[in-house]
């Protein structure tokens, strides 16, 4: 998925949501900061799902709309 | 039949499927056949699992030969031309019906269904089951399956008692899976899903539901129960907890899906190939459960080209 906004693109992997960001828009950068804190997504801009032996043990898809709605709030 | 045969032979309308039942009803004439009622069903049972692939106009002497054997001698024993699961379903349920056949009728009516068209793989036929159990789940088939609307919590119900589908590995590593249709109300994904070759796993899974439903005197809203309770007693949240929590990601109009080995990438087809558009479940459901406007995602959103096994993207 592409955020008309932002270009933020959201893809569904093994270990969570991916997200990756192609502006370079300083507005729109501290938004993005300000979500990437909120949701611990790390440098290679993945948002982890918690995870025993690779099985999710925090719904994925509830976060997944957590971090959509604090980007859409975000202005992203 | 045989007006059919003089209004529509060498018409797309007239198959060769119709050619071998017609061929069927001379034989029994002629030889006078004591059981043709049942020999017929039979054929047509065997002609419907046979239809594209077993059934091709070079192959027509050994079907005749086959229909032959089961109308003259009575015997599915030499029969090799037409679809081997099937009659191997058929002999099934003979056996059955050489058991208890008090459930001829019962038995009728599911093979008469739309969705089996003959096929009752999908069914246990072991001649052990009691009378009144294969009733029970007889009637509690045609509640669900006769009942379209009910279908988005059929396949929550279904998969919250175990995998069912249909499963066909790739190359890839993905495995295609069938479950039948949720949202449309288009009958060939169960048709494709209940035909075949008969699957241990989806026997297990269907036979269970139809007896909680049975359980329930066929009352539908045990379906959200069955979800319920298994969603209650997960600790772990694989891709069955989500297809059963989601209702979003039920919503493949083909209910097949490409499935990776971890389960947290998938394609949800509307067409049967990978060379169409998909949708990705989980970003589906993600977005349903945002209350965002679908409309902050980007076209083709939410659309993805089928051209490689690369969900999400």
């Amino acid at each position: 998925m592409i955020l008309n906004s932002s270009r933020i693109q959201i893809r569904c992997v093994d270990q969570g949501w991916q997200i990756t960001k192609p502006m370079t828009d300083v507005v729109q950068t501290a938004g993005f900061d300000s979500v990437c804190a909120k949701h611990r997504i790390v440098q290679s801009g993945l948002c982890a799902v918690p995870q025993s032996e690779g099985i999710d043990t925090s719904d994925r898809v509830a976060l997944g709309a957590q971090l959509l709605r604090d980007f859409v709030d975000a202005g992203l | 039949m045989f007006a059919a045969c003089c209004r529509l032979y060498g018409k797309p309308e007239w198959t060769l499927a119709h050619t071998l039942i017609l061929y069927a009803v001379l034989l029994s004439r002629i030889r006078n056949a004591v059981h043709f009622p049942r020999q017929l069903r039979i054929i047509r049972n065997l002609a419907e699992a046979s239809v594209g692939n077993e059934i091709r106009r070079e192959r027509m002497p050994e079907l005749l030969a086959d229909v032959t054997h089961i109308v003259v001698d009575g015997s599915m024993r030499d029969v090799t031309a037409f679809n081997q699961a099937q009659v191997s379903n058929e002999n099934d349920k003979a056996a059955l019906l050489a058991r208890h056949p008090t459930l001829q009728a019962a038995l009728h009516r599911l093979e008469d269904d739309s969705l089996l068209r003959g096929c009752l793989a999908a069914f246990d036929l072991d001649p052990s089951i009691s009378p009144s159990a294969f009733t029970q789940r007889a009637d509690a088939f045609h509640a669900l399956f006769d009942n379209p609307a009910c279908w988005p919590d059929l396949t929550g119900a279904l998969l919250a008692i175990g995998d069912y589908s249909r499963q066909e590995n790739r190359f890839t590593g993905y495995r295609f899976s069938d479950f039948g249709a949720s949202a449309s109300k288009s009958e060939i994904p169960w048709q494709n899903l209940f035909k075949g070759k008969k699957e241990p796993r989806l026997v297990a899974v269907l036979m269970s539901l139809l007896d909680q439903v049975a359980a329930a005197n066929d009352n539908l809203a045990c379906l959200q129960t069955i979800q319920l309770d298994y969603l209650q007693q997960c600790t772990t949240m694989d891709w069955r907890y989500y297809f059963v929590k989601y209702i979003a990601m039920r919503e493949g109009v083909s209910g097949r899906y490409a499935i990776s080995p971890s389960g947290y990438s998938i394609c949800m087809l509307d067409k049967s190939r990978m060379h169409s558009d998909y949708r990705d479940p989980y970003l589906l459901a993600a977005l349903c459960e945002s209350g965002v406007s679908a409309t902050v995602a980007a076209r083709p959103w939410p659309w993805f080209p089928g051209t490689k096994l690369n969900p999400g993207k």
